[in-house]
């Protein structure tokens, strides 16, 4: 809320500066966003006075004037406007002066006279919204003034929070000021002349919905002349953020930001019978609201209405056909409490928010059906000459007397950690206008309030009842009781103290295994990333969960479910939940490919989403992508480059299985996959512990998604642990005291045999003395026929107890040799 | 993140997760945020094609699930990712990473409160650096908090990144609302505590100076490198 303290100071006094009454305000809970000199762009705008106002000689619609502006220096002035006449004191911008909207001023030459300036309207100053006439200043404004001195003022952008809609008001935060500072509030003198026929007998109202309008307050003015407001309320509202419209609208945009009392006002004459009804709208009923939009009603908006038809949505806009205009003589004020709920979700439909709406949304206090009405009855009859005809017709006048509140000092203690004595607690709440008294009786402590209602009894010895102002109906509980405490008297006050009560009992950190796929990634150079979980349709489409990859491991969610989209995405490219990090890390690479980079090693820990509709239940699951591209190594004066290749991929997943204490992964080849290259991948798995499909992105999709790499590895990671739990500790193996010994194999086998099988074989028959296969050499070529390869291995034997024997490895050859020959029908070359 | 996991883990907070893909019941309603609240006007939603669910506005559900699990004492760091119907620019992304913090046991007061959120700040942004403790609004928490630190830029005498106030906001804050400690199945004559919440992009701009969040998920290695 914009809030000039000129316009403040007619309700607290302010002895304070700007700097320190925003210092203030803040730390009461008032959080000023903004101070902002209003006026400081009028740069040498200056009061002046008329002299003489004579035609243009060769322009009609031109006036030539002089101007007096202060040390008796005049001016010759050409002016367009037909308002200006000797003796008036206007504002003149001087040569070299700059206006709103960084419109500069400069001596020049208008149909053959030298203008030395300009006269200004009070839209070309931003002040009134009068665009015609030139803005006409008080008969006694000191001239050479400069205006911002006359008009300038100090506006704070406060930041009320939801829960104190009575402090969306000047007078609001006036009570925060007297809180802050012991300054009286001084309320708007309310005293009303009345004449002529009551209200009551002008105007009837009738309220159909008593729960959705809980009061509905009416006054009649008649003898309206319509006109602008006073410049001085104009400058008020321009500075509040508000566009001055008529003198009788502006009294009710006045009160609103005075009082926070939306109102709104009737021309008399479009209201049939000058009978108001609160109803719900009926189906198929139209109206054309303010800003002439046709709208159609329905059953869940309310209206005020005449007997034939709608007139407004209620707290909401009103229409066109009761609009107040210059032709209108009788005005119907209304000032009514509308439910907050309604008038949010009508809001909400109509996309129609207002200041207004705001204010009802947060709810209002009863008794401002009354005071607002009133107030803005007051002001028309002061800035448009009305009559106020006597009383009010109400719908519900009673008001009912301030809610009271127990509290018990003793637990306010318990919650902010102070030990505050009862009297000043009670001193303190004063300030806020919150009268307290020690509970005579026993009262039950209200602890929690709607949607989950708890009181508890308390004896009469140690509560203290609080009466809680009409307007703060955010006090509920002993809680708000305690919040108000504390603000009241300064957060800054609470002692800090560091946390002595007992400790949790241990629980594992679910992130330790993400923290080492982590650390271990970013010491083998690649870089983190972390990208939108929202997507478009097309990347789902291209990158589903891989199969093997979907049943979960240990701790984990089935990666299953059809995709997840979002009802109000903001745009088609973040609009769907994404099932795969893959798509995410190309669109990085080729992000950064458009900035020049070509090398490029990325990782991703996130999350897959799926709702299995069967089940009804959200699968969400959690993996580790991999992209490379370009060179792993540059260039050196020593080395060539060097690219990224499958393998890097594969030892990087099996330096991640090392360092999470797994077994290294076995390979073999991934089928049939659209997006993986289909020679160049592997399906790699560690038994219960992590699985991955990693390989070059398949030809056809690098060149669909326009990626201009050769060749770019992908990888996608289930790994256990990334769910969460602790990564198992390495159980260590002795120290070898025994010597190891090695012994080269050469396998020769069909060459749709992939390598990974053919390890796969040779560790399944090792026994127990093998420690380690290593593939050194793949030949293909002569002495072998065309559809044979050969694959030479270097294994390493080893046992714990003893050295071995030649007779021991070369059995244990004989056994893989058998099985080679029957799992991949190799034969051992010689 | 794993700074800030590092601070309150000195402290005994260790790490829950939850559901990115949440219930609006968890997400607002045992958060003391009935539907048509006007405060669900501070949390502009994303709703999926998931009945009664929603993309989580923020960790704050995470304390209800941790409540319900486990009995107090409870000190808890719960950190993720959170999204919001919001148009991407320099101070808001769609997407973005939050850590709430949670204490509940006894005695637990706001002066504990305070001085954890002071001890988090000398670690976080130098021991040098005041902070200021002022009331803020949340509908789950009361008495609600705010906290600043002096201006990283300025040092407190006033500049543009802090709107000439001094001050840099860097967490939200406040003792846990006795509605949503009903919900979590603790009782609010018994039970107390606090809640914190704060933006990690937010508080890696601040330490690392970043004027704009959209760096964080354009992933350009170029500003991606830095953090190695």
């Amino acid at each position: 809320m914009r809030v000039p303290l000129n316009w403040l100071g007619d309700y607290v006094d302010v002895e304070l500066t700007p700097e320190q009454l925003a210092e203030r305000l803040t730390i009461l809970g008032m959080e000023v966003k903004g101070i902002e000199a209003w006026g400081a762009d009028w740069r040498s705008v200056v009061v002046g006075e008329l002299l003489t106002v004579e035609k243009h000689p060769r322009a009609d619609r031109l006036s030539l004037t002089t101007v007096r502006v202060g040390d008796g220096q005049v001016l010759e002035i050409v002016c367009g406007a037909t308002n200006i006449a000797p003796g008036q004191r206007v504002p003149v911008a001087l040569p070299g002066a700059v206006l709103p909207g960084g419109r500069r001023i400069e001596r020049a030459e208008k149909m053959g006279v030298v203008s030395n300036g300009m006269l200004c309207s009070g839209d070309e100053l931003n002040l009134t919204s009068d665009a015609d006439g030139i803005l006409i200043l008080p008969p006694g404004t000191p001239l050479g003034m400069e205006l911002t001195a006359l008009y300038g003022d100090t506006v704070l952008d406060v930041d009320v929070k939801p829960n104190r809609g009575d402090a969306l008001s000047l007078v609001g935060l006036a009570r925060e000021v007297s809180t802050a500072t012991g300054a009286p509030v001084r309320f708007p003198e309310m005293r009303l002349a009345e004449a002529g026929s009551a209200t009551a007998e002008r105007v009837s109202i009738r309220v159909d919905e008593p729960e959705l309008c809980r009061r509905f307050v009416a006054r009649w003015l008649s003898n309206v002349h319509v006109g602008p407001s006073p410049d001085t309320v104009q400058v008020r509202l321009q500075a509040a953020g508000m566009r001055p419209i008529s003198n009788v609208v502006d009294a009710s945009n006045y009160v609103m930001l005075e009082l926070g009392k939306p109102t709104h006002t009737f021309d008399a004459a479009g209201v049939e019978g000058h009978e108001l009804i609160v109803r719900r709208a009926r189906a198929g009923e139209r109206l054309e609201t303010l800003d002439h939009v046709q709208r159609d009603l329905t059953a869940d908006d309310l209206v005020v209405a005449d007997p034939s038809r709608a007139l407004a949505i209620a707290g909401i806009m009103g229409g066109a056909a009761s609009e107040v205009s210059e032709r209108t003589a009788e005005v119907i004020v209304e000032s009514a409490i509308f439910d907050p709920v309604f008038v949010r979700r009508t809001g909400q439909r109509y996309a129609l928010r207002s200041e207004a709406s705001l204010r009802f949304e947060k709810g209002q206090e009863l008794r401002l059906a009354r005071i607002g009405a009133d107030r803005v009855a007051g002001l028309i009859a002061d800035w448009a000459g009305a009559t106020v005809a006597p009383g009010r017709a109400d719908s519900a006048p009673s008001e009912p007397e301030p809610r009271r509140l127990a509290f018990r000092p003793a637990r306010i203690n318990r919650l902010l950690g102070t030990s505050l004595g009862v009297d000043e607690q009670r001193s303190i709440l004063e300030r806020a206008g919150i009268a307290t008294t020690p509970a005579s009786e026993p009262v039950a402590i209200t602890i929690a309030g709607e949607p989950k209602p708890l009181s508890v009894p308390s004896p009469a010895t140690d509560a203290i009842l609080a009466t809680v102002p009409s307007w703060r109906a955010d006090i509920e509980i002993e809680s708000d009781m305690a919040e108000e405490v504390a603000r009241i008297r300064g957060y800054e006050e609470i002692p800090p103290i560091l946390p002595d009560t007992e400790m949790p009992r241990y629980l594992p950190s679910p992130l330790a295994a993400r923290v080492l796929v982590r650390e271990t990634l970013v010491g083998a150079g690649v870089t983190e990333v972390v990208t939108p979980a929202l997507v478009s349709p097309r990347m789902v489409e291209t990158f589903a969960p891989a199969e093997r990859l979907v049943e979960p491991l240990a701790g984990d969610d089935p990666a299953t479910g059809r995709p997840i989209r979002a009802k109000n995405a903001l745009s088609a490219d973040h609009a769907i939940l994404r099932q795969e990090l893959i798509g995410s890390l190309l669109e990085v690479v080729g992000l950064n490919q458009a900035q020049g980079r070509d090398d490029i090693a990325i990782f991703e820990v996130g999350k897959g989403y799926g709702f299995d509709e069967t089940a009804g239940v959200v699968h969400e699951w959690w993996r580790l992508g991999l992209a490379l591209t370009g060179a792993s190594r540059t260039a050196a004066w020593n080395r060539p480059a060097q690219a990224w290749a499958l393998d890097d991929a594969k030892g990087l997943v099996e330096l991640i299985a090392t360092r999470l204490g797994f077994l290294a992964p076995t390979w073999s080849a991934l089928s049939d996959s659209a997006v993986f290259h289909p020679g160049r991948s592997a399906a790699g798995a560690s038994a219960g512990a992590l699985r991955a499909s990693v390989g070059e992105l398949h030809p056809a999709l690098r060149d669909s998604l326009d990626l201009r790499a050769e060749r770019v590895i992908i990888a996608t990671v289930a790994v256990r642990g990334l769910a969460g739990g602790s990564p198992p500790a390495v159980k260590v193996r002795p120290i070898p005291r025994f010597p190891a010994v090695e012994r080269d194999l050469a396998v020769v086998v069909n060459r749709s045999r992939t390598a990974g099988e053919v390890e796969r074989s040779i560790r399944a028959a090792r026994g127990a003395l093998l420690d380690d296969v290593r593939l050194f050499d793949i030949y293909r070529g002569q002495p072998l026929s065309a559809d044979e390869q050969s694959l030479a291995y270097r294994l390493t034997f080893q046992a714990e107890d003893r050295t071995l024997t030649d007779s021991e490895i070369d059995a244990a050859l004989a056994a893989i040799t058998t099985a080679l020959a029957t799992d991949v029908g190799g034969r051992i070359r010689t | 993140m794993a700074e800030i996991a590092e601070i309150f883990g000195r402290f005994g907070f260790t790490i829950h997760e939850g559901p990115e893909v949440e219930d609006d019941l968890t997400n607002f309603q045992m958060l003391n945020i009935p539907l048509d609240h006007p405060a669900r006007d501070l949390w502009d939603t994303l709703y999926v094609d998931v009945p009664n669910h929603l993309l989580r506005t923020h960790t704050s559900p995470l304390q209800i699930r941790v409540m319900q699990a486990h009995e107090p004492p409870i000190r808890a760091l719960l950190p993720g990712r959170v999204f919001r119907y919001e148009a991407v620019d320099a101070s808001h992304a769609s997407e973005f990473f939050q850590v709430e913090g949670l204490m509940v046991d006894e005695g637990t007061t706001m002066g504990d409160l305070r001085g954890l959120l002071d001890e988090f700040s000398r670690a976080m942004f130098g021991r040098d650096k005041r902070t200021r403790f002022r009331p803020g609004y949340y509908p789950f928490t009361e008495p609600s908090v705010a906290f600043d630190v002096e201006c990283l830029v300025c040092g407190g005498s006033g500049c543009p990144a802090c709107s000439r106030t001094g001050w840099m906001t860097i967490l939200g804050a406040g003792m846990v609302h006795p509605v949503v400690l009903q919900y979590g199945g603790l009782d609010p004559e018994r039970f107390q505590g606090f809640a914190f919440g704060m933006g990690v992009e937010r508080i890696s701009n601040l330490r690392h100076g970043v004027a704009d969040l959209r760096l964080y998920l354009e992933n350009d290695l170029h500003f991606l490198e830095q953090f190695r």
